[in-house]
């Protein structure tokens, strides 16, 4: 019977679609979201993308005429990359952000692994992470409906659906609204339903399985569901936050791309699942509104251990087989680890040697080493001593100085501060301040609060009358240039005299700094927190009992 | 309806031409029938007649030594020669040559027609090996053997009359015209040989035979389950088949027996109960000719050694140069150079494809890793990653990826959309294993 | 809450400031650990166990000692110190009381000793003065990240072809390039916390 095998034929039927025709599936696709693009914003979203496609076609057809390698640009894979990238984009991007997404994209992260197929991340996606970190090139939304000019845009911030979710609201738009598209966002993202169209065209054709979009939503919905904010229906969450944000260009275009997802299908829905996880992480947990395309990129880099851990089973053995096989050999690589009792014996008279001579000859043989070694050690740690007796005096003084500047811009009435034994949770510490007749003028209360990029702590001087005399911020992470706006002196000032709680709007308010947002508010949960402090001090000592916001 | 086994593709079944046609006899009987004297699995027949005797329709002209099947003459006439002739497995063989004298003079030697009741395991044994019979599905495995082994230890008795592959039509018109005959086959052949369930399983596409088969059942009330399941390729491989019908898979480099099955071709369990009920012994199968290179496509009753010319003859003749001549359907098919070849026991199709039919030879593009290939092998391989594994010479993850388990379907060919021949690659993979183990 | 607060440290140290792709801190280790994957991993595990013990040590170290006699400039000497004394200790224990163990892991944990992430969890515990849960999740958590990112970058080694980019990327360019792309994806969980 072995000559009968080695003599068929392999199929001659194939199913028709090619490479190419999955690709140009995908354009086919894309275009009504493309088209309510540009009936959202007008002309200009045409031309974004067509640069964004021909660039992207550009870059790799010039590498790899350089690199004197195959022409490769019939396969549509590079039209493809220049389309989800420009989907990607602010309506209001300027012209050459899609060329350097682009180039980054097709020449870093695809060409040079080896082209179509051998790459392990997502090069439209990473084109547009790239340019996500640019701080405020991605951060400027407009909103639809209002057309764009060619040339000379301005940039106008405007909230997002998203935007409203991040503050763990409900956006203002109704269902309908959100679903066909009238809102902020990229040029994919403003009408979810002509995604949605462009997805289940693409199950249709069979081009991407649905396996991966409906694990990746199912996981997002299911978890919105469990956890909602406590004001809010759940199932209205749920949708908002599944219809929002580029969650469904992501789920439907880019983490279906079939090179850097997995190939089996289990890996495809753990795939699913992660990116489902660590979106939702991202999106309620961190500093960025949208984590669609961080979530992707990291579970990309993980494809290679869900492929293996997705393998089918073999046919006819057991449902864990595999797992059996991964514990015995689990189990034998530890048996054979056993516990040796260590021989410490003691030699008691031995005849000829004292007891502990031979341990003595050990050391005097390594002696010349130890020797080197300790003259070091000493050195260093006279070096230390040394230095840090000379300094800690100025470094007192400068400290002194510091707290005494900081006391100046914090509480200006108060000549000198002093520790308290009032201990607050959530305060750093409790200080008092003390007029030049030892008057007590009011309370430095060190707080902290999450800024963009991690924790900011400040000072806060709050007087006896419940009254903010000052802000000083002592530490922060915020990018310089953009969060560092919001610490000003300027801006520090506009706490000074506001009292109970303050808002982000309306009466008792303090307006954010444009473009830190986030530090802002911060600085005014700080604030708030000290105020609330301070009103809940009871002057019995102990520590303080405090409810946050409420004063 | 159902769906139960993983993976398979849906290639389209271009079975309109021939469905509808019942199984006529050939128009134009052959001048001469060639029987090779390799036409099972087991090893070759040796000639029991010489050049020169004058034979009878079923009388036995070469016999079976140790587990070869033996051959009968499927015409009336004369032992012209016992010589080389084109084989449709490759090449040429031996094979015996009969002059056909057009009378179809029935053999006198002939056993007695059985009664159903009296049917028992010895009897059955004795009658399949007399008649000659060898698996018709194409694996050509001597039936008489597999009944032994099974006696007694299968407990289900699947009749595939799933026919999976594309263009062929000959056992849905053999079931859908002799349902009555192959219900009372398959119920003496499980009572015989122990089998508690007898199924007969065929394919969603094939209604009105299943129909059909129902209206029978109930009628005879019978022991004889019908289960129809939605049409996939490769539904009619064993283990999938079995995988179908009872849930149970077939543990790598095993058996059906395995599992306690035991799985008949429809068209063989049609010769076996021709063999016991009415003393005849397999001497003629039905055979669709088809493709569109062949002018009018039908289903033909066909004398066992009959050449492929002949039945193109009877079919009208070729419309136009096929691109490709194959016995079997396009999947799995073996492609013929020389239609002097014979019509053997495991031929169910001869398919002429055109150009237009048959599929561009393109060229091969790079993997992108779609993962059809994995989602369609029934066996459960992921045929990307052995393609790449030998590409790039890492022949040390070939035996975790087990290409041993290849039934050699063509799902992956049939589906990659890079046009990466992955069939061969697997192929080329078992091979390397197998030889790496020997050294 | 402690235990959001517990998960916030152990959240940050798996990603936000993971060991090897954000702090750029564990790169110090053998070769062989970044080209094959299971030797990535017992090399995790190593290092995952010594951050962890050096972690406690240095945490008792600085609580017993330096927080309460003021000789917080000697603290890098002391932890440099204790961190190799402890690996060296850990050596030496494993290779007489568990000789097996040793057999396999004793390259693995000889690279630890040229690691920077265990002493710079040690400073950064006892910089950012993290109670003693804190320390050990940190810890920890610091070492399965930094586990994962090793293991990660040795099986995308395995399977991407770092051989088709321009010959002037080839060999530790075109390494560097692949772990600034896997940096690339963590930048979007800086800032991540629990509150």
């Amino acid at each position: 019977m072995d000559s009968i095998r080695s003599l068929r034929l392999p199929p001659q039927v194939g199913q028709p679609t090619t490479t190419r025709s999955m690709m140009s599936d995908v354009l086919v696709a894309l275009i009504p979201t493309l088209a309510m693009a540009v009936f959202f914003f007008g002309p200009r979203v045409l031309l974004l993308t067509a640069i964004s496609i021909g660039s992207s076609v550009l870059f790799e057809y010039a590498y790899r005429r350089f690199t004197h390698q195959s022409d490769t640009i019939r396969d549509l894979s590079a039209c493809v990359t220049g389309a989800l990238l420009a989907m990607s984009l602010p309506a209001n991007a300027a012209y050459w952000v899609p060329v350097l997404g682009s180039a980054f994209g097709i020449i870093i992260v695809k060409q040079f692994y080896g082209g179509l197929g051998k790459n392990f991340m997502n090069p439209a996606l990473a084109g547009r992470m790239l340019l996500a970190t640019f701080p405020i090139l991605m951060t400027n939304w407009t909103q639809p409906m209002d057309w764009l000019p060619l040339w000379g845009v301005d940039a106008v911030t405007s909230p997002t659906p998203l935007s409203y979710l991040h503050d763990g609201s409900l956006p203002p738009l109704s269902l309908g609204q959100m679903l066909l598209g009238q809102r902020g966002g990229c040029l994919g993202e403003v009408s979810a339903f002509m995604v949605l169209l462009g997805g289940c065209y693409l199950i249709l054709r069979r081009v991407i399985s649905p396996r991966i979009p409906l694990c990746y939503l199912g996981t997002m919905g299911v978890l919105a569901l469990i956890f909602h904010p406590q004001t809010v229906d759940p199932l209205q969450w749920a949708t908002a936050q599944l219809l929002s944000g580029g969650l469904l260009l992501g789920a439907f275009f880019l983490a279906t791309d079939p090179t850097t997802s997995p190939v089996t299908p289990r890996g495809q829905m753990m795939f699913g699942v992660g990116c489902g996880l660590l979106t939702m992480l991202l999106r309620t947990h961190s500093p960025y509104p949208e984590g669609v395309g961080w979530a992707i990129l990291t579970m990309n880099c993980c494809v290679w251990l869900l492929d293996r851990a997705g393998m089918p089973r073999r046919f006819g053995a057991g449902r864990f087989a595999v797992l059996r096989q991964w514990a015995q050999q689990a189990r034998e690589n530890v048996a054979e680890i056993h516990f040796v009792k260590p021989n410490i014996h003691f030699h008691f008279f031995q005849g000829g040697k004292m007891p502990g001579e031979e341990h003595l000859d050990q050391i005097r043989a390594q002696a010349k080493n130890l020797g080197h070694f300790g003259v070091v050690l000493v050195c260093a740690v006279l070096v230390i001593f040394g230095v840090h007796r000379f300094t800690d005096l100025d470094t007192a003084r400068a400290e002194a100085k510091y707290q005494q500047e900081l006391l100046a811009q914090v509480m200006p009435q108060a000549a000198f501060s002093s520790e308290t034994p009032y201990r607050a949770p959530g305060a750093l510490s409790i200080q008092a301040g003390y007029s030049q007749n030892n008057e007590l003028v009011g309370y430095c209360i060190e707080v902290q609060a999450q800024g963009f990029s991690g924790m900011v702590t400040m000072e806060v001087g709050v007087d006896l009358n419940g009254q903010v005399t000052g802000v000083a911020v002592t530490d922060h992470k915020e990018t310089i240039g953009v969060g560092t706006n919001a610490m000003t002196e300027e801006a520090l000032s506009r706490y000074i005299g506001k009292s109970g709680t303050i808002r982000l709007s309306g009466s008792n308010s303090v307006d954010a700094v444009a473009g830190a947002t986030a530090t802002s508010e911060a600085i005014t949960a700080g604030v708030n927190r000290a105020l609330a402090i301070v009103a809940s001090l009871n002057t019995e000592g102990g520590d303080v009992s405090y409810v946050d916001g409420e004063v | 309806m159902r769906r139960s086994f993983f993976g398979g593709v849906n290639p389209a079944p271009y079975k309109e031409s021939t469905r509808r046609k019942p199984i006529a006899r050939l128009e134009y009987a052959p001048e001469q029938v060639v029987l090779p004297l390799a036409m099972s699995s087991e090893g070759d027949s040796v000639p029991a007649v010489k050049p020169g005797d004058r034979v009878a329709v079923g009388q036995p002209v070469a016999a079976g030594v140790d587990l070869a099947v033996s051959t009968h003459a499927s015409i009336s006439g004369r032992v012209l020669a016992i010589e080389e002739r084109p084989h449709p497995w490759g090449g040429r063989s031996a094979a015996i040559v009969i002059e056909n004298d057009g009378q179809d003079t029935p053999w006198d030697g002939r056993p007695q027609p059985l009664d159903s009741t009296r049917v028992t395991l010895d009897l059955l044994l004795a009658r399949v090996r007399e008649a000659g019979i060898a698996g018709m599905g194409g694996a050509a495995y001597p039936t008489a053997e597999k009944l032994r082994r099974a006696a007694g230890k299968a407990d289900t008795l699947i009749i595939n009359a799933a026919e999976c592959e594309p263009y062929v039509t000959a056992d849905h018109r053999l079931l859908l015209e002799r349902s009555d005959k192959i219900l009372l086959g398959a119920q003496t052949i499980a009572r015989a040989i122990g089998a508690q369930r007898a199924v007969l399983v065929t394919e969603g596409d094939k209604l009105n035979a299943a129909e059909a088969v129902e209206r029978r059942l109930r009628k005879r009330s019978g022991k004889v389950e019908l289960c129809t399941v939605r049409t996939r390729y490769p539904l009619g491989a064993e283990k999938q088949i079995i995988q179908t019908v009872t849930g149970r898979e077939v543990p790598p480099g095993g058996a059906p027996l395995d599992v306690k099955c035991v799985v008949l071709n429809l068209a063989t369990v049609f010769a076996i109960q021709d063999a016991l009920f009415r003393g005849r012994a397999l001497t003629h199968r039905a055979v669709t000719v088809t493709g569109g290179a062949v002018a009018r496509p039908r289903n033909l009753w066909v004398p066992i050694g009959t050449p492929l010319s002949c039945l193109l003859q009877s079919a009208g003749g070729l419309r136009e140069t096929p691109c490709l001549v194959l016995t079997g359907g396009p999947m799995m098919g073996t492609p013929q150079h020389n239609l002097e070849a014979p019509v053997i026991k495991s031929t169910n199709a001869l398919v002429c494809l055109t150009a237009l039919e048959r599929r561009q030879q393109s060229q091969e593009t790079v993997c992108i890793r779609c993962g059809k290939c994995v989602t369609s092998c029934p066996m459960h391989l992921a045929p990307s990653f052995i393609s790449r594994a030998l590409r790039l010479n890492e022949l040390h993850r070939l035996p975790k990826l087990h290409p041993q388990d290849c039934i050699e379907c063509g799902c992956c060919s049939y589906i990659c959309p890079a046009r990466i021949p992955l069939l061969e690659r697997v192929r080329q993979a078992r091979e390397l294993l197998e030889k790496g183990g020997l050294d | 809450m402690a235990v959001i607060e517990l998960a916030g440290v152990a959240l940050a140290a798996l990603l936000s400031e993971n060991f090897i792709l954000v702090n750029c801190m564990a790169i110090g280790t053998r070769s062989k650990s970044f080209q094959d994957p299971v030797d990535a991993l017992r090399t995790g595990y190593c290092l995952t166990t010594v951050m962890v013990l050096g972690a406690l040590c240095s945490w008792l170290v600085d609580f017993l000692f330096l927080s309460r006699f003021g000789w917080q400039h000697y603290r890098l000497l002391v932890l440099t110190l204790l961190i190799v004394g402890l690996i060296a200790g850990l050596r030496k224990f494993i290779r007489v009381c568990l000789p097996e163990l040793s057999r396999r892991m004793d390259g693995n944990l000889a690279s630890i000793s040229t690691n920077c992430a265990a002493l710079g969890s040690a400073l950064l515990i006892s910089q950012r003065s993290y109670g003693l849960a804190s320390a050990l999740a940190f810890a920890l958590f610091g070492g399965i990240g930094a586990t994962m990112a090793l293991a990660s970058f040795a099986s995308l080694r395995e399977e991407v072809s770092f051989d088709s980019c321009p010959k002037c990327f080839r060999g530790i360019p075109i390494l560097l390039i692949t772990a600034g792309l896997m940096a690339l994806s963590l930048v979007g969980f800086y800032g991540l916390h629990f509150n």
